[in-house]
């Protein structure tokens, strides 16, 4: 739902940026979201093709990476990927990451998953 | 003076890693930060459009208005009713309007939090927009998180919304008087919150029949 206001966000600093760098033309734009975000890489997409629009982004290649949850347990040290069983349903994927897959402590910090990352950009002059 | 120039047509890679949900977290820091120095406690009561979370602050302000000074602050689309209904004597309430947008952010609570004296009032309860999705990707800044689901809303409501269990602390189970016309068992939405989130703690409550604030007031720790 909020993917508009992100794509909005990610598309003015694009644009600012083509502008400061006085660029022709962005050939290539790299994002990266976190698999515990609720961001979707395609209506991204649809939006950001939205936003660029008659700007010099209009034809640029959007490549989304999505990236899976790091977690660190506060006991014990582990850190990591969340390991997620065959049987685990949809459910525990979400689940999964509030508890150490090694000693089963929840006092685990999310340390990456949760970014919206405009990575980097490939523009001509 | 030589001065160097790329060529027309040079092709430049650009890193930028700019994290735009980072900015919000960010922010949210910041906020707590503020509450902190100023000794106020805030909660977040997210739950999805019609599950309770108005007539829930309304219960609980009432109950603790006496004992502590309180502030809220309402996020919607576009009205003030909920504003509205929430003025009580000794309550400061502020109206966030979003306009389109589905979740509260950190820098509308920031702008909120300006426009309440935040030195005159000990806890704060902040209802984000009805939403169970995206207000899981934007915290805050409060101490706790609140989620109030309601019976009226089927057996399914906890399980396919995990995320935002995930990250509760309090969830109030309203309605529990409809449960049985409604044929749902809130003993199996404790479970399904049991299985996403054992930290949290569920509390069954009836806003209408003024059922289960106490509980509520209890596990929040107030």
């Amino acid at each position: 739902m909020h993917d508009f206001s992100i794509s909005q966000q990610i598309a003015h600093h694009v644009i600012r940026k083509v502008e400061e760098e006085k660029a022709t033309e962005v050939l290539e734009i790299k994002i990266k979201i976190g698999e515990l975000t609720h961001l979707n890489p395609e209506q991204l997409t649809f939006w950001l093709r939205e936003f660029f629009r008659q700007t010099p982004a209009s034809r640029a290649k959007i490549l989304i990476e999505k990236t899976p949850p790091i977690i660190q347990c506060k006991k014990c040290k582990y850190e990591g990927k969340v390991r997620v069983k065959k049987e685990d349903t949809y459910l525990f994927y979400f689940l999964a990451p509030f508890t150490c897959p090694r000693c089963g402590s929840d006092e685990v910090e999310v340390i990456s998953g949760r970014e919206c990352l405009l990575e980097r950009i490939k523009i001509k002059r | 003076m030589k001065i160097i120039k790329p060529d027309e047509g040079e092709v430049l890679d650009i890193e930028l890693e700019e994290d735009f949900l980072a900015k919000n977290r960010k922010l949210a820091e910041e906020n707590r930060s503020l509450l902190d120095q100023n000794k106020v406690r805030a909660i977040d009561v997210m739950g999805s459009i019609g599950s309770g979370k108005t007539s829930l602050i309304q219960l609980l302000t009432s109950l603790l208005k006496n004992k502590f000074k309180i502030g809220v602050i309402a996020g919607d689309l576009t009205t003030d009713i909920d504003a509205r209904r929430l003025e009580q004597d000794k309550v400061q309430v502020v109206q966030v309007n979003t306009g389109k947008e589905c979740h509260l952010d950190a820098s509308l609570i920031k702008k909120a939090l300006r426009s309440l004296d935040i030195k005159m009032i000990d806890v704060i309860f902040i209802e984000n927009v009805g939403n169970l999705i995206c207000p899981a990707d934007f915290p805050l800044g409060t101490h706790q998180r609140v989620v109030v689901v309601s019976v009226t809303e089927g057996p399914w409501m906890v399980v396919k919304h995990p995320y935002i269990f995930a990250e509760a602390d309090v969830v109030a189970i309203n309605k529990i008087d409809l449960a049985e016309a409604m044929g749902v068992f809130p003993q199996k939405l404790i479970e399904d919150i049991q299985r996403i989130n054992p930290r949290a703690r569920s509390i069954p409550v009836s806003c209408r029949q003024k059922k289960g604030i106490s509980e509520i007031i209890k596990a929040l720790g107030i």
